[in-house]
This record gives C-alpha cells, sequence and structure tokens, in this order.
C-alpha cells in the first residue's frame, strides 16, 4: 500500500515536471514562501530582542519617497519602508493562509471521513451540517463571524476557517465511499482493525491528494479574502497586512503615489496566479477527475 | 412524484432550523445587546435595560431561570471596586470589599428593581456566622464562601441587626469581607428565552429594527433587493454568455496555444484583486476618463460601469470552469463519431458540444442565482447602489445585528428553496434522480 | 472611522470630522437634468441617516436633517461668534425668575405645522406650548428610548418621575401632569427646574427639544422616524435610506405668510466675506435639497471635482493636492472659483486612561511619564497642520482653555525621569524583564486611526514603553468601556453645547462608566468643584473655576490631550452664504445657490468640455 501511495506522488511529481509552466509557479511559490520566512525571521527576531520592528518605524520626514536605491518600493504615508512591509504582507497572507487550512482542514477530513465511512445517520448529520453551512451566503458569512468575533487576525481565521470546510468534506466523503468498497479496506475489516485504524491509517493516505489539491486551491483564495477583510477594516489592522497596505495607498493614488498600491497589487497578482496555476497543475497531476468537482 | 417532493420539503426543514440556529449562535451568544451603541454615550441603564427588553435580550439564551440584569455588573473585587468605592464605610484592598461593621450598605442598583419577579444575590465572602434572610436562612462563615439569597425587591425590613435582606448589606456587629456580587433575575418561565423570542418574532416574519438606521429590517430588505438584481442579474447573464461563447472558442481551438492562452488568461483574471477592477475602474473609466458616472444610481447609465467591473471580475473563475466542461464534452465518443460522419468541426461544437454541456452549465446556473440576492458587496458600496450588498457591508461595519442576520437568513433560504426547485425539476425531467 | 457615531455626544477620529460635519455638499453634473429652469437645487453629501425622529437624533447627520423639518424655541445666530442664542419659535427671549428656576417662553403666534394626512382633514394646524410640553415628556419616555434624555435628567420639576412611570409595557400616559413642564395657556411654555440649570437655554437649542406633534407621532407610530412632521422650512419629499434624502420648501410657509429673514447684522469679517449681501432677504432661498448618502472620501472628493458636489471636506490624504502651505488653494481649484472655509471645532481627541486598571490607573507617574512622552508636533504634521495641539482638557475658546504647554507637556527627559519612578525604569517592567506594554482600544479602524496610533506607539517607543492597537467595531469598543476593560482608548467629545461645563462633565465622579467619565476619574475635590460649577451663571468666578478644574485633572493625567481638530472645506463659486458652524444644525435655510455662477462653471470646466 504504502508502494502504492508512492508511485503515486512520484507519477505526478513526474508528470508535474513535465509542465514547464508549472514548474515556474513552483519556483515562485518557493520565492514567496522564502520571503514569508524571512519575514517571520525578522519579526521573531524583533520580539525576542523586544524591541520595535524597523518596518513599523515612523519617519514623518521620509513620508511618501517614491522608488529609490534606498527604498526599493518607496515609503508609504508614515515614512516606511513599503519593500519591508510588503514582506511582512507575504508572512500575514502566508499565516493566513496556513492557518485558515488548519482549521478548514481538519473539520473538513474528520467530517467527510466519518460520514463517508458509515453512512447511514452519521452520514445524514454530516450532510445536513455541510448544506447548512453552504446555504449560508459565503462572503457575507465570513464577515458575519468576523463581525461578531471581534476585529483582528482571529476573526479572519475563524471566518475563513469555519466557512470553507464544506468542499473538502464533500470530496473526502465522496472518495472514502469509493475507497470503502475496495479490496483492500474489506481485507482490513476482516482483520478485525478498529475503525479508525483503517480510516484515518489506511483511506486516509489514498486520499491524500484530495487534501493538497484543496490546500493549493484554497490558498490563494484565504489570501483574497484576507485581503478583501483587511481592506473593509475588519481583519488584520496592526500589522502591514496587503489589504492594509492597498487599503492606505488608495487614498493617495490620484495624486500620484501610485508606488505602494501598485506593488502590493502585484505581489498579490503573483501569488494568487502562482498558486491557483500551480493547483490546477496538481490537479491533473494527482488526479484529473477532481477537475469539475474541485471548484 | 408528489411523495418525492413531499420527502425533499421534509429533508429541508432541518437546514433551514440549522441555519436559524447558527444565526442565533452567531448573533446573540457571540454578539450580545447592542443597547448602548443603539443609545449612545449618554444612555442610563434603565434605559438600556428597556432597550434590552423591547427585544427579548434581557432573556436567557435557550433555556434557564436566571438572567443577568444591568441594574447591577457583577463585581469582581479581585479586579476593582467597581459601583462600591464611592459607598461610605466600604473598603477596597487587596482583592476584598470590607464593609465596616455596624454600617448599612444597599446594593448600589442602577435603577429600582422591578417588583413583578424574584432576583437572587450571590455573595462570595466571609463572615463568621453572617446570615442571609432568605428561605434557607444560609451563612457566611469564616473562611471563603458563595452563598445566596433569593428576594423580590420589596422595602427591607430593615430593623435586622445584621445580614443581608433583599438588597440591603447589614454587617451588624463585625465586618464583612466580600470577594464577588452578582445579581441575577429569575425568570418565571425558563422557555420564556432569547431563542424563542427569536423564533416567535421569524414565526411571525419579524426581521427586528436596524440599530443603525432604525428601519424596519424587512423593509429594509425589500427596499435593497430591486438595485441589487438590477447589478448582479446584468452580471450574470452577461457574464455567463461571455464565457460560454468564450469557452466554445477555446474548445475549437483546444490543444493549440490559443486555448492554452486562454488558460492562463483566465487564471491571470482570477489572480487580479477584486479591489483592482474596482479601484481602478471607478478612478481610470469613472474619474479621469469620464466615460462613466463615479458614482450614484439615478438610470441606467449608472450601471454600465459597475456592471462591467462584475462581469470582467467574475469572467476568469467561469471561463476556466466552461471550458473544462466544454472540452470534457468535446473527448467524448459521439464528438469523435459525429466529427467521423463528417459533420463540421464548427457543427459539431455548436450541435453537440454545447447541447450537451448544457446539463451542467444550467446546473451551475441554478445553483449560482440565489447568490444574486445578496449582491455585491464592494462593487454597490463603491458605487452607491443602494441594495443588500451595500446594506450588508454598512450592517458589517456598524454592527447592525439584525440586518446582517435577516440577509444571511433570507440568503441562506433562499438557497434551500433555489435547492429544492432544482430538485423537484431534475425529477420531473429525469425519473432516475428519484432512486438516488 | 465609524461615521454613524460622530454624534454630539460622540468621539471621533481625525478627518472623520471633517467630513462628517461638513454635510452639505452639493453637485449636479450628471445630475442636471432634475434641475429644473430657475429652480435652486442643493445637491449634498451626507454620512448614514440614523433617524428622523428629533428625540432620536443623537448624531450630526440626523440632527442636521432633523433640523431642516422641525424647529425649536430657539436656535444658534448665523454669524455671531463666541456663539449666540437667538430666539426661534419663542417670541423672544424667555423671562428668567430672580431664583433662576423658572423659564417662560411666549411662542410666536401663526407657526403652523406643516399640511400631513395625521392631521384632521389633512391640514396642519398651530403650534401650541402643548406640544413643546407633549415633545419633552416624550424624551423622558422611556419606550421612546431618547438618545437625549440626559440634558434634562434631574433638572426638570416631577420629569424624573414621569420617566419612571414610563417603564414597563403599558403605553405611556401623557397626560400624567409633569409640574416642571406647563401650557400657562395657548402660546405661553414654561419650564421649572429643581435646581439651577444655567445651560439649559442651549439644550433648548438641540434637537431633544424641537417640537412634535402628538399627533404624528401616534398616526405614524414606529414610522415616524421616516415621516418628519414640522414647523420648519423644508418638508421631506422623498426618502431611499441609505441612498437619497430630497426635502423640498415647506409650502405652508407661504401660505400662512409666515416670513423669516436673513440676518442684517454681523461683524465685520462676515459682511467682509460677502455673508451679509442678503441681509434682509426672505429665507429660505433654496427650492429643493437633495442629499446622497456618500460613505467614501475618496468618492466624494471626485464628485466634487468633477463638479457633481459643489461642496466638500478635505481629507487628510488630498490635503497637499488642494491646499500649498504659503498661499493656500492651489491655482487649478482657484482658477475654476473654488474657496476655502476654515474654522476651529469643539471637538478634542484624547487617550484616556483608565483609572480602574491596575497598571495605568494606579500610577500617576506613569499616566504622567506617558503624557510627556505624547509629541502632538508629530500629529500636527501628519494631518498636514489641519490640528492644533491641546495641552489641557477644555478646547478654545472655552473657560479653561490652555494655550500653553503645561508641565506634563511634551518632554522626553521628563518622560523617562517620570517613568523611572513610576517603576519602570527605561520602560521595563520589573516583573517581566521586558519592556512595559499598555493596551490601546480603538472604535475603527480607519486609515487614519491606524496610522495616527502607529505614530504614537512610535513615540512611546522612544521611552521605551510598547503601545499595542486593539481594534473593535463601535459597539465592542462602547461595551469595552463600559465594563471597564479598556485599558486606555482613543476618543473624541463633540460639544453639546459651547459651554466648559460639558467637558468637565467628562471628569464627574457620577459620571463613571457606563457615564461618560470613560477613564473612571474620581477625585472628590474635582467633583466638589463640579457640584458649584453646574449651577452657576456664566461670568468670571466660573471661568477661574473651570481653569482650577482644569489645572486638577491635568495633575492627575486622566487623559493624553492630542489635539482639537480645524475643519476644513472647499466651496464652489455657486454655493452663498456658507459658514462653518459647530452648530450648524438649523442653518441650511441661510445658504444659496447662485445659478448663473453655477452655469458659468458648468460651461467653463464642466465634464462635457
Amino acid at each position: 500500500m504504502s508502494e502504492k501511495g508512492n508511485s503515486l506522488w512520484s507519477d505526478a511529481w513526474r508528470r508535474l515536471k513535465k509542465n514547464r509552466l508549472a514548474m515556474i509557479c513552483l519556483g515562485v511559490v518557493v520565492f514567496y514562501t522564502a520571503l514569508a520566512l524571512y519575514g517571520e525571521v525578522v519579526y521573531r527576531y524583533y520580539q525576542a530582542k523586544d524591541q520595535t520592528a524597523f518596518y513599523q518605524k515612523t519617519d514623518l520626514n521620509q513620508a511618501y519617497q517614491p522608488p529609490s536605491s534606498k527604498h526599493w518600493m518607496g515609503t508609504d504615508a508614515l515614512g516606511r519602508d513599503v519593500t519591508q512591509r510588503l514582506i511582512q504582507g507575504t508572512r500575514i497572507a502566508y499565516k493566513v493562509g496556513i492557518i485558515t487550512a488548519l482549521i478548514a482542514i481538519p473539520i473538513g477530513v474528520f467530517f467527510g471521513c466519518l460520514a463517508g465511512y458509515f453512512g447511514g445517520r452519521v452520514d445524514s448529520f454530516v450532510v445536513w451540517l455541510y448544506s447548512t453551512v453552504a446555504s449560508m451566503p459565503g462572503l457575507l458569512f465570513i464577515l458575519a463571524i468576523a463581525m461578531v468575533v471581534g476585529r483582528g487576525l482571529l476573526g479572519i481565521y475563524l471566518g475563513i476557517g469555519l466557512t470553507t470546510w464544506v468542499g473538502l468534506c464533500r470530496l473526502i466523503r465522496g472518495e472514502v465511499i469509493k475507497h470503502k468498497e475496495q479490496a483492500y479496506v474489506m481485507a482490513a475489516k476482516a482483520l478485525g482493525l478498529s475503525w479508525p485504524r483503517i480510516l484515518f491509517r489506511h483511506i486516509l493516505p489514498n486520499v491524500f491528494h484530495v487534501i493538497i489539491v484543496t490546500f493549493t486551491l484554497r490558498f490563494p483564495a484565504a489570501v483574497s479574502t484576507e485581503v478583501f477583510m483587511s481592506f473593509l477594516g475588519i481583519g488584520v489592522v496592526s500589522e502591514p497586512s496587503w489589504g492594509v497596505m492597498i487599503n492606505s495607498a488608495r487614498m493617495r493614488l490620484w495624486q500620484g503615489v501610485w508606488w505602494e498600491m501598485t506593488f502590493v497589487t502585484l505581489a498579490i497578482f503573483g501569488l494568487v496566479l502562482a498558486f491557483n496555476l500551480l493547483g490546477d497543475a496538481l490537479r491533473d497531476a494527482l488526479d484529473p477527475r477532481l477537475r469539475t468537482e474541485g471548484n | 412524484m408528489l411523495r418525492y417532493i413531499g420527502k425533499r420539503i421534509l429533508q429541508m426543514i432541518p437546514t433551514v432550523f440549522g441555519v436559524i440556529l447558527i444565526t442565533f449562535v452567531l448573533f446573540n451568544i457571540v454578539g450580545g445587546s447592542p443597547a448602548q451603541q443603539v443609545l449612545g454615550p449618554h444612555a442610563q441603564a434603565d434605559t438600556l435595560e428597556s432597550f434590552d427588553e423591547q427585544r427579548g435580550f434581557n432573556k436567557p439564551l435557550f433555556i434557564g431561570t436566571r438572567t443577568t440584569t444591568r441594574a447591577y455588573a457583577d463585581s469582581d473585587f479581585e479586579r476593582s471596586a467597581g459601583d462600591w468605592q464611592q459607598q461610605n464605610g466600604a473598603v477596597w484592598t487587596n482583592g476584598t470589599l470590607i464593609l465596616a461593621a455596624g454600617g448599612e450598605y444597599a446594593l448600589p442598583v442602577k435603577f429600582t428593581l422591578r417588583t413583578d419577579c424574584d432576583y437572587e444575590l450571590e455573595i462570595e465572602g466571609r463572615a463568621a456566622g453572617f446570615p442571609m434572610f432568605g428561605e434557607n436562612q444560609l451563612k457566611l462563615s469564616k473562611d471563603w464562601k458563595k452563598i445566596s439569597l433569593r428576594f423580590r425587591s420589596l422595602p427591607a425590613l430593615s430593623d435586622a441587626k445584621g445580614g443581608v435582606e433583599g438588597e440591603k448589606i447589614v454587617p451588624g456587629g463585625a465586618p464583612v469581607e466580600i470577594r464577588s456580587i452578582k445579581l441575577r433575575r429569575m425568570m418565571s418561565n425558563p422557555f420564556d428565552s432569547q431563542f424563542m423570542f427569536y423564533l416567535n418574532r421569524l414565526a411571525h416574519l419579524d426581521f427586528g429594527v436596524s440599530y443603525s438606521t432604525n428601519q424596519r429590517v424587512s423593509k429594509m430588505l425589500l427596499d435593497g433587493i430591486g438595485p441589487s438584481l438590477m447589478l448582479t442579474v446584468p452580471v450574470f447573464f452577461v457574464g455567463l454568455i461571455t464565457s460560454v461563447m468564450l469557452s466554445l472558442f477555446c474548445a475549437f481551438w483546444r490543444d493549440t496555444w490559443v486555448d492554452r492562452f486562454f488558460v492562463i488568461f483566465s487564471v491571470a483574471l482570477m489572480s487580479v484583486n477584486y479591489l483592482v477592477w474596482i479601484v481602478g475602474g471607478q478612478y481610470l473609466l469613472g474619474f479621469k476618463l469620464g466615460w462613466f458616472p463615479v458614482w450614484g444610481f439615478e438610470d441606467p447609465r449608472y450601471l454600465i460601469l459597475p456592471v462591467l467591473i462584475g462581469v470582467f471580475s467574475g469572467l476568469g473563475a467561469e471561463l476556466r470552469f466552461y471550458r473544462t466542461i466544454m472540452l470534457d464534452e468535446a473527448h467524448r465518443d459521439y464528438v469523435r463519431t459525429a466529427q467521423a460522419k463528417g459533420v463540421s468541426r464548427l457543427g459539431v461544437l455548436f450541435k453537440h458540444v454545447l447541447k450537451n454541456a448544457m446539463i451542467p452549465i444550467i446546473t451551475n446556473t441554478v445553483i449560482a442565482i440565489p447568490f444574486l440576492y445578496t449582491g455585491s458587496l464592494l462593487l454597490e458600496s463603491f458605487f452607491g447602489i443602494p441594495g443588500l450588498g451595500y446594506l450588508g457591508i454598512n450592517a458589517i461595519n456598524s454592527s447592525d445585528v439584525d440586518v446582517v442576520r435577516a440577509i444571511v437568513l433570507v440568503g441562506s433560504i433562499i438557497f434551500v428553496i433555489a435547492n429544492l426547485l432544482t430538485d423537484i425539476c431534475y425529477a420531473l425531467v429525469d425519473p432516475r434522480v428519484k432512486l438516488k | 472611522m465609524e461615521r454613524r457615531i460622530s454624534g454630539r455626544t460622540c468621539f471621533l477620529h481625525g478627518s472623520a470630522v471633517f467630513l462628517f460635519l461638513l454635510l452639505t455638499a452639493c453637485g449636479r453634473g450628471d445630475l442636471d437634468t432634475l434641475r429644473f429652469k430657475g429652480e435652486q437645487v442643493l445637491y449634498g453629501q451626507t454620512s448614514r441617516i440614523k433617524s428622523l425622529d428629533p428625540a432620536r437624533a443623537g448624531d450630526v447627520t440626523s440632527s442636521m436633517l432633523v433640523g431642516r423639518v422641525y424647529e425649536g424655541l430657539l436656535e444658534y445666530s448665523l454669524l455671531d461668534r463666541p456663539y449666540r442664542l437667538q430666539p426661534m419659535l419663542a417670541a423672544e427671549m424667555p423671562e428668567i425668575s430672580a431664583d433662576g428656576l423658572t423659564y417662560t417662553f411666549h411662542l410666536r403666534k401663526g407657526i403652523y405645522f406643516q399640511d400631513d394626512a395625521c392631521f384632521p382633514g389633512g391640514k396642519g394646524r398651530e403650534l401650541t406650548a402643548e406640544d413643546f410640553v407633549y415633545s419633552i415628556k416624550r424624551v423622558a419616555d422611556l419606550k421612546v428610548a431618547s438618545s437625549g434624555y440626559w440634558a434634562f435628567n434631574g433638572r426638570i420639576a416631577g420629569l424624573d418621575e414621569f420617566r419612571s412611570a414610563s417603564a414597563g409595557s403599558a403605553p405611556t400616559d401623557y397626560s400624567i401632569p409633569v409640574e416642571g413642564l406647563q401650557a400657562r395657556d395657548r402660546y405661553t411654555f414654561q419650564i421649572k427646574l429643581k435646581e439651577p440649570y444655567p445651560q439649559l437655554l442651549w439644550v433648548l437649542a438641540m434637537n431633544y427639544a424641537f417640537a412634535v406633534s402628538r399627533e404624528a407621532v401616534e398616526f405614524y407610530g414606529s414610522n415616524f422616524i421616516n415621516h418628519p412632521v414640522g414647523t420648519g422650512p423644508y418638508i421631506l419629499s422623498r426618502y431611499k435610506s441609505n441612498y437619497r434624502i430630497e426635502f423640498v420648501r415647506n409650502p405652508k410657509w407661504v401660505e400662512t405668510g409666515r416670513v423669516e429673514l436673513y440676518p442684517s447684522t454681523g461683524p465685520e469679517e462676515a459682511r467682509a466675506a460677502g455673508l451679509l449681501d442678503d441681509a434682509g432677504k426672505r429665507i429660505p432661498f433654496i427650492d429643493r435639497i437633495v442629499q446622497y448618502v456618500v460613505d467614501d472620501a475618496a468618492t466624494t472628493w471626485m464628485m466634487f471635482l468633477s463638479g457633481q458636489f459643489s461642496y466638500s471636506g478635505i481629507s487628510r490624504d488630498n490635503w497637499d493636492a488642494v491646499i500649498k502651505p504659503d498661499s493656500g488653494l492651489v491655482e487649478d481649484l482657484k482658477r475654476q472659483g473654488v474657496s476655502l472655509l476654515s474654522s476651529p471645532t469643539l471637538s478634542p481627541y484624547y487617550i484616556g486612561f483608565n483609572l480602574d486598571d491596575p497598571v495605568v490607573g494606579k500610577n500617576k507617574k506613569l499616566r504622567q511619564a506617558l503624557s510627556c512622552a505624547f509629541n502632538p508636533e508629530l500629529l500636527v504634521q501628519y494631518y498636514n497642520g489641519r490640528v492644533t495641539p491641546v495641552y489641557g482638557p477644555l478646547p478654545a475658546p472655552l473657560a479653561g482653555f490652555k494655550p500653553k504647554p503645561t508641565a506634563y507637556s511634551y518632554n522626553l527627559e521628563k518622560a523617562k525621569q517620570l517613568l523611572a519612578e513610576a517603576g519602570y525604569p527605561g520602560g521595563i517592567n520589573p516583573e517581566t524583564g521586558r519592556r512595559l506594554e499598555l493596551n490601546v482600544e480603538l472604535g475603527n479602524a480607519t486609515a487614519d486611526m491606524r496610522q495616527s496610533i502607529e505614530l504614537i506607539a512610535d513615540m512611546f517607543d522612544k521611552v521605551g514603553v510598547v503601545l499595542n492597537a486593539g481594534y473593535n467595531n463601535w459597539p465592542a469598543f462602547l461595551d469595552k468601556l463600559d465594563r471597564r476593560q479598556a485599558q486606555m482608548f482613543e476618543l473624541g467629545w463633540i460639544a453639546d453645547y459651547p459651554d466648559s461645563e460639558n467637558f468637565l462633565q467628562l471628569f464627574y465622579g457620577a459620571n463613571v462608566s457606563p457615564g461618560p467619565n470613560h477613564a473612571n476619574y474620581i477625585n472628590p475635590e474635582f467633583d466638589k468643584l463640579y457640584d458649584r460649577l453646574r449651577t452657576m451663571l456664566p461670568g468670571p468666578e466660573k471661568d477661574r473655576l473651570c481653569e482650577q478644574m482644569a489645572d486638577l485633572v491635568i495633575e492627575d493625567c486622566p487623559w493624553i490631550y492630542m489635539y482639537q481638530p480645524m475643519e476644513f472645506a472647499v466651496i464652489h463659486s455657486w454655493l452663498k452664504n456658507y459658514t462653518l458652524h459647530d452648530f450648524p444644525y438649523t442653518m441650511v435655510k441661510y445658504r444659496r445657490v447662485d445659478n448663473a455662477a453655477w452655469d458659468e462653471w458648468e460651461a467653463k470646466h464642466g465634464r462635457n468640455n
């Protein structure tokens, strides 16, 4: 079985490698990830040293400097370096993407597995749960959750995390139902293995690719939602999130202060594009059947 | 057939209930009462309480016999002396309130307690043998202890030598040390709860009153739905037609650079942030070039720019979706057969591929229709279209709970009903569905 | 910025003020088809409308709209500074008894409510003294949930009892007499007070004391907020909440021969500014007022520039493009005939300390240190000089205002020294060994709010203290203040009336949270002085008292005094008689639109060229 798993992954990797566009995107993703990691290191460093980080230090005399060799992407309203803040924005985007996934994926997988494996009442309950959540108007529901939880990252995490598990749950449920009938599960049952063991040790690894693909496609969506919410002032506020930066930059745009707006939107565009293309390629490589169902 | 419809309607009920439950939990439990926001910073506690009373916020959540009252906020003397600091003889030190011997201390309530219901006073404190005059005659001891007293607010019998009586604490011969005091109002009917209040209101189709505009929410929804649809329906259909056309185009040129270009193009379109479309569109096309009005909702001209932006921002995702469907169809056997029979490529495309792709297209369309109702949050607020999206954003920004809740609730119910209708239609068309 | 909260009792931030106080932007451009020949129309921008009920209009926007339809006994004069009241529906200023407890108003005769379906035969009836009795009782009615009861609380004989009687679910009985509110005859209205209330006249000029008709309240019930029925210069003609509101001239004025005139006297500056050109002419000038609810500052600005709005505030971000530091307006706007108005506002901003908080509350030295670390000049720079520093709890020009820095104004050395004395040498918290971390709670998350707090955090950073910002939505913020959970908070206070008392009550012991004393400042000495101030008539003694109270507060540092904003506005050439006023609620009747100037602008600079 592990062999089967391995070959699936190495097959997929081989297919992926042939796709030049996907490899470029992978490179871009790696680059962004490195930026985010660098941002995290900087953030941690100042935390540990108990100092205010340099990207938060203000200097009104340096406000609105256009791009130069000193400030590659210029400075913002308080004279802070846009490049550094952009990197911190990457860190926050990653944080949001990953943490919302860490909330949504376990919920989706857990319910999906249970529903698919047990069927009957458990299944009915799970179907009820996800059809209830799915019938809520998406973005508004996310905003409503963030509204009652309060401003800040927590609201974003919970808002996005608690609403986006439905798609994955459906997929996993379907996959588990398929796998349940397969010989290896039958055999495991005959051996008298306990259901958690069968479900999570044997079936789950075989549907893992669904999770990977979902994650890759969910990630940019979560980032976009975060940008949107922060822009509205419901999301991140005290840290340089991309949405916050766009919101601040927008007001000055028509006066010719184009750099903050431009670079931030380019950064978002790059990240989302790379993830989307990579996600597509992964899906094609791992399981082409997911194509129409995935979104 | 009727049985099937009946069954589907029955299945709908738990979902609707779930939606009601979720909205209740979200807004009543996590959200709480908006009284202060509505009534402003000058508001007195009795006004706030009266507000809560009118909107059911002064009841237990689901079921319960006790509820908080604004007459007295829970005192936690470990944090602060709260309202006791102005009382003579009451000393607050080291997280304890000490009531000196011989005094008489009325609970500093913010308004007179109601006389038509019972209250419960809970005191955590110590003072050897200090009694509470209630049914159970509980006493404090020399160790920290919590005791409670149930009473109805009546003029206290003030000849007591020491003890707690109604809203009054009389320390008698020795000082009393207190760590916390809580006052609860007792409910005569434990089911008289916020949830029942909510259900009852919904049963009367009463969505409440907006806190920020003081309008009836049902009226606001009715007012907003028209402008929303005027925006979303054109966006939807123009988007649908454009993307289906383009996807056919892709299918026609499949496996060539044209198709590949469109794949990347659609993902690129998807990746442009929505904000960029709006900010850029309003600034460039509306203001700089003056092609469209910047803001407003006076005549159809005002809708052109928002609709264009709406179409463009959604085009990427739709194009990608329909392209996949078209290609799936284009790879089927019957297409190859048709081509073998000598039908032209274009003919195959329109006669066969499009026809067969209609089913997933229509399914997708029907599923999307309920979402038209909520309008577009950002487009509406940027262009001043007074629809539900605008309403929703504003309500969220001002924590206008009843409005947000109503929009979410009605949206969900429309979705559920649309689903039901779709299923019934399918069942009518294709009897096999029922077997599933 | 929480737009809706820009109330008189409110808390605003930064440029929010400019947007909110500046209401009547007018415009056309694309809307010009709606201007009929010869008609004067004012197209305006407004923010979210909360209520058109005088008893429930607690924010600036609603008050402005209420002030079009309803009228009160008194109003602010348009041109006089310092602010002065003049009779509106009263025939003259009231007779005040020698003990200062009885106020007798003689009403003008021949004032009619507008025609409305709520009156018999649809014809508006004459206003009488009973209407004022009813209107003020209504504010006291618990079930009305008025935001204005504080203005009468504990002052008018018998009103508090009426309020208690209105509790419970039975309909309020308005026939219960209130001793302090009496209609002596059809045109004589008398108020009896329990104690002298020198601010009463200011309060009577607020919308809470405007005359509503009982017929309308009862006829429209809960829909009364959408159906204003008043005696004022305008009547509501169309109202689409959240989008557009339209008023037209009240025909009842012509029908009943009511004549109101533009003021013919005023200070020299007003004459020079052309504000007396219309002296003695009949008002109102404008036939129709159309206002759009526009939230976004950038949108408003674009609409102003394209001539759709003839009036706009200036947000921080637009400043550089509009104003040159030495020469005022930029050439381009000057050429278009745009003019710039500015005036200080009575709305200081501050950062409050919660004195119930174990860290900042019990440590006066710490508060003083932070006050000394706060550098108002940076905020002045951030707001392009549109704010002026304040060094005490009172704004200019009220009594007790501090024009010069005090002992606890910006002084970095002193801040460091005080911080060490407070037990945090170098900002290090001895308990944790790390820098002291403080939290400031904020009521909104607009760019201006965020950036100004980041600036302040940087100021505190200079003495080694970390300031973390907690962003809340407005209700959550209020809730934290009420529960005394905020360690520090940023607020503004917009004057309800131009009297120092309105600001000093923010430090009164009995007003602690959930009252407006959100710092929970309790100082018995201060309270004693305030008790004297409450009933004191204006005069040098009162001014001295205010001064003394301000000094007490400054020593205890319950607030860090941030700034007092200037209000700026740009107007197009065709809008006349526009002045900035802290209490502009009934002023729209003085405005005039010059159609010729408008057409000329349109021809030269309009969009179609």
